[in-house]
């Protein structure tokens, strides 16, 4: 199979990897796109439309893609990774293989697997439907349950495999509330007889624009926000299900009988397997450490030869000793001990900062694989992270191309 | 005939019940589709300092049905108006109570002949109620 040089590889098509791509061109670099599915788009494929206007993800995604078809490689799943030479080799399952000076990860996130809640009677009784599930009848047009009817009660459950220790993921995946609201709002414009109750712990819609749609939840459609999170879904008379929580405001047990149960579930991360010995992870197992000076492009582990180390007359801090420098490959491989922030904190060398002193890494992060956040937080942070990618790339320090764009003297 | 206790009043609330009477005061007080929850009408209120009554908790007894024990809460209302004043979303909540005072009043012939239970609120016995609702 054929190999392919260039001087940015994306891992990813998803909104991510294709704005990173799309910035990166205009910036004139050489770019691949790798895609492990057969069509580019990633979860834009998977929605019927966006909050918090309603807009049709199709129309988003032609947008990005366009001008982008020759740098896709669709149905290319990395399988292998080295780096060599001053660049990263990357070998896909079809045989396929690219090299290239920097690596952007754009890898995204999976949907939690609701069946772990066993409570919540995911795969069990067939009126348990997950958010992604109503997307796709939103996408057919109907929503009905499964024995054909329009539902005429819905309950939504918030924080589905988010927020619970016990589903291994304790952290909030931010983009549910709306989500849950943006659906319930299409369900009641769908079948105005409809009555959707949400049970919710907080709302979190630090979004733009989505706390107007919770007030027009309520007040347009009438929507139901009761406070308290679902503790067990049983049969009930007919296709019916009677769910059992605690009205929290009002300090007392609660039911309700639903025709239809939504779970929004929360977002997982999916690190990419050959990566997993030199990426580091937080503590929620998404990429990154999370910190503002591990920032959005970073190395995973600082001193132990990281793929980039070997730029000209840089030296890595090792923790805890800044200026002590390691030789390229020296350990590379080493698996990320996590404690990059230990000693006195002088960790900085991918992305933060404008200083020149400390090394760079040339692999970088973008998108929703360094923990969950929305379409419009992915593609903001996608811009930047190209720009970092180009300054890396001309062997700029850091902010200067960004000031010298902007004609600032520093 | 009398076995020396009485069982409890289930504490279970049922979400499937009408909403009509809640409906019926949105058509009269649209604002009160806004409310959060937040809590800031209880924050301020005089009344609630004594009572434990608020009107986001009025607004929960009524969505949830709990007619009986919102008739005697909004008694303890002086309709000073503070929680309106202090309500980031606007609810009208004075006017609300007093939809919800006159609701009451105009249903409420009927079941203080048929509850003794109401008459007896009625005949200045208002402590003890509040007594028994915030133990209970």
């Amino acid at each position: 199979m054929h190999h392919e040089e260039a001087d940015v590889i994306i891992i990813g098509s998803g909104p991510a990897g294709l704005q990173a791509g799309k910035a990166l061109i205009s910036l004139g670099t050489r770019v691949l796109i790798l895609e492990k599915e057969s069509r580019p788009g990633g979860k834009l494929l998977k929605w019927d439309s966006l909050f918090p206007f309603g807009e049709d993800p199709a129309q988003v995604l032609s947008t990005l893609i366009d001008g982008l078809v020759p740098c896709l490689r669709t149905s290319a799943e990395v399988v292998s990774h080295s780096y060599s030479g001053g660049m990263h080799h990357l070998e896909t399952r079809g045989g396929y293989s690219c090299s290239a000076n920097a690596l952007v990860l754009a890898t995204g996130f999976q949907p939690f697997d609701a069946r772990l809640k066993e409570e919540y009677g995911y795969g069990i009784y067939e009126n348990v439907i997950t958010s992604v599930d109503l997307e796709k009848m939103f996408s057919t047009g109907r929503v009905s349950t499964k024995g054909g009817q329009i539902p005429g009660r819905v309950a939504m459950v918030h924080c589905v495999g988010s927020r619970d220790l016990k589903a291994g993921h304790e952290y909030c995946s931010s983009v549910c509330c709306i989500t849950g609201i943006k659906q319930a709002m299409k369900l009641c414009s769908l079948y105005p007889s409809v009555r959707v109750h949400h049970l919710y712990m907080d709302l979190r819609l630090g979004g733009r624009f989505h706390e107007s749609c919770y007030k027009e939840a309520q007040v347009k459609y009438r929507i139901r926000f009761i406070r308290g999170r679902l503790s067990e879904t049983n049969p009930g008379p007919g296709e019916t299900l009677e769910i059992r929580y605690e009205d929290t405001l009002a300090g007392k047990p609660a039911r309700m009988t639903v025709d239809l149960l939504v779970l929004l579930v929360g977002m997982v991360p999916e690190p990419v397997k050959c990566f997993n010995e030199i990426l580091h992870t937080g503590a929620d197992g998404f990429y990154g450490d999370g910190s503002i000076s591990g920032g959005f492009a970073w190395n995973g582990t600082p001193g132990n030869g990281f793929p980039g180390n070997e730029t000209p007359g840089k030296e890595i801090p090792e923790k805890g000793t800044p200026g002590k420098g390691i030789s390229p490959d020296a350990n590379y491989g080493h698996k990320s001990t996590g404690k990059i922030h230990n000693g006195d904190g002088d960790f900085r060398n991918g992305s933060a900062g404008p200083s020149g002193s400390t090394a760079r890494s040339s692999l970088f992060c973008a998108g929703a694989c360094t923990g969950p956040k929305n379409l419009v937080q992915s593609l903001q942070e996608a811009s930047a992270v190209a720009l970092e990618v180009n300054s890396y790339l001309r062997n700029i320090p850091q902010y200067e191309r960004l000031y010298q764009d902007h004609g600032i003297r520093i | 005939m009398e076995f020396g206790f009485k069982l409890h009043e289930d504490l279970l609330v049922d979400h499937d019940h009408s909403l009509k009477t809640y409906e019926e005061l949105l058509t009269r007080v649209p604002s009160l589709a806004m409310c959060m929850s937040c809590g800031s009408c209880t924050g301020t209120c005089v009344a609630a300092l004594k009572t434990g009554f608020g009107f986001r908790k009025f607004l929960v007894l009524l969505r949830n049905g709990s007619h009986r024990e919102l008739e005697q809460a909004l008694r303890y209302c002086q309709l000073c108006g503070k929680c309106w004043l202090v309500c980031p979303r606007g609810v009208n909540t004075r006017k609300a109570i007093i939809e919800m005072k006159a609701m009451y009043e105009n249903k409420s012939a009927d079941k203080i002949k048929a509850d003794p239970g109401i008459k007896s609120i009625t005949q200045g016995k208002a402590i003890h109620v509040v007594t028994q609702t915030r133990t209970g």
